[in-house]
């Protein structure tokens, strides 16, 4: 353990190495994520939905658009599970919101296209705070 | 052999390098790189695919790779082929090696048991053929043990199994289950993607 500290500025100076190209990337696929959920969503959702079941049923959507849209699209170009598991908590996070919302009033695309964009960068940003704490040496 | 993992990675063969080729390989290339470095001896690496992970390999080795595919071997040919040093690839199961005991003074992973039908039978397979101290070196995808990244890897997996790997694997306890002792376990992302430093008891 007495070589945590050494390592992690190892691991922060190997992704920095990388970091321009795959940070873009990462914006791209949580906020696209985001924003395909949050536009789904609203379209599907109208206002009269119980609440609860909206959310749970656009929860479930996000989770599986994000799964398609990572794996499809974004996984080859960003990385594996570096793309997937932001983009499902992604889409997880984007489809209970807007489908909460769009079930007690109408949103308009823009307002669904900008959640999902907003959850998608709060999301990544809480990733990258996560994986700062984790990584390092565990056992040593 | 088991015949429904080579069916599946043998599937998978076509579309390999188009999916990995590029954003995985180049997001974990250093990592890769680094871990490769420590190659010396004689030299088993498994599984070889088509032969991304060559180019990280450091020149002048004995390696003998395996995979249980024929068709990822066929696809790395060329690689093999540009390798500068000794590198022999043979289609074999990890669970189930032709090498006697003792054979090898380490053995490298990379992303392969996330897909081995029965991970421990593999690895005391390897702990079997690995030299009393010799050393296993693993760069894996496994379960995470935090939450909610747990939690997630969970609910992927029975999809991701599907189409290959098992996104959920307790891989470091399958290493000690194996007879393995961890020297150390490097978490390179949300404790997920990781390296594992493992050696064989010494006897």
């Amino acid at each position: 353990m007495t070589n945590r500290n050494s390592t992690r500025q190892e691991h922060a100076d190997g992704v920095n190495r990388l970091r321009p190209y795959f940070l873009v990337g990462d914006i791209l696929s949580s906020v696209g994520v985001g924003v395909f959920t949050g536009l789904v969503c609203s379209a599907l959702i109208e206002p009269g939905w119980y609440m609860l079941p909206a959310m749970l049923a656009c929860m479930v959507l996000g989770m599986v658009l994000a799964l398609l849209l990572g794996v499809l699209v974004f996984y080859r170009y960003f990385g594996a599970m570096e793309v997937i598991v932001p983009t499902m908590f992604t889409g997880m996070f984007a489809g209970m919101a807007v489908g909460m919302m769009a079930a007690v009033t109408a949103v308009e695309w823009p307002l669904a296209a900008g959640l999902g964009a907003l959850i998608g960068l709060v999301t990544l940003a809480a990733t990258y705070a996560a994986n700062s704490m984790i990584s390092g040496r565990i056992v040593s | 052999m088991n015949e429904a993992t080579k069916a599946k990675w043998d599937r998978a063969a076509a579309h390999y390098d188009f999916m990995t080729g590029v954003g995985p390989e180049k997001r974990w290339g250093p990592y890769k790189r680094e871990l490769f470095g420590h190659m010396r001896g004689k030299v088993l690496f498994l599984a070889l695919g088509t032969g991304l992970d060559i180019g990280f390999f450091p020149p002048d080795q004995d390696i003998t790779a395996i995979d249980i595919s024929p068709k990822m071997l066929a696809g790395a040919a060329d690689r093999i082929a540009a390798y500068r040093g000794s590198l022999q690839a043979l289609e074999m199961d990890v669970c189930d090696l032709a090498f006697e005991d003792n054979s090898f003074d380490q053995v490298y992973t990379s992303c392969t048991f996330c897909s081995v039908p029965d991970p421990v039978l593999g690895l005391k397979s390897l702990n079997r053929v690995l030299r009393p101290g010799g050393e296993l070196r693993m760069f894996e995808h496994t379960g995470s043990r935090y939450f909610p990244f747990k939690q997630m890897m969970s609910i992927m997996a029975p999809v991701t199994r599907k189409a290959g790997p098992d996104v959920s694997r307790p891989t470091v306890a399958n290493v000690r289950a194996a007879g393995f002792e961890i020297k150390e376990v490097r978490s390179l992302y949300l404790d997920v993607v990781k390296t594992i430093f493992a050696v064989a008891p010494s006897g």
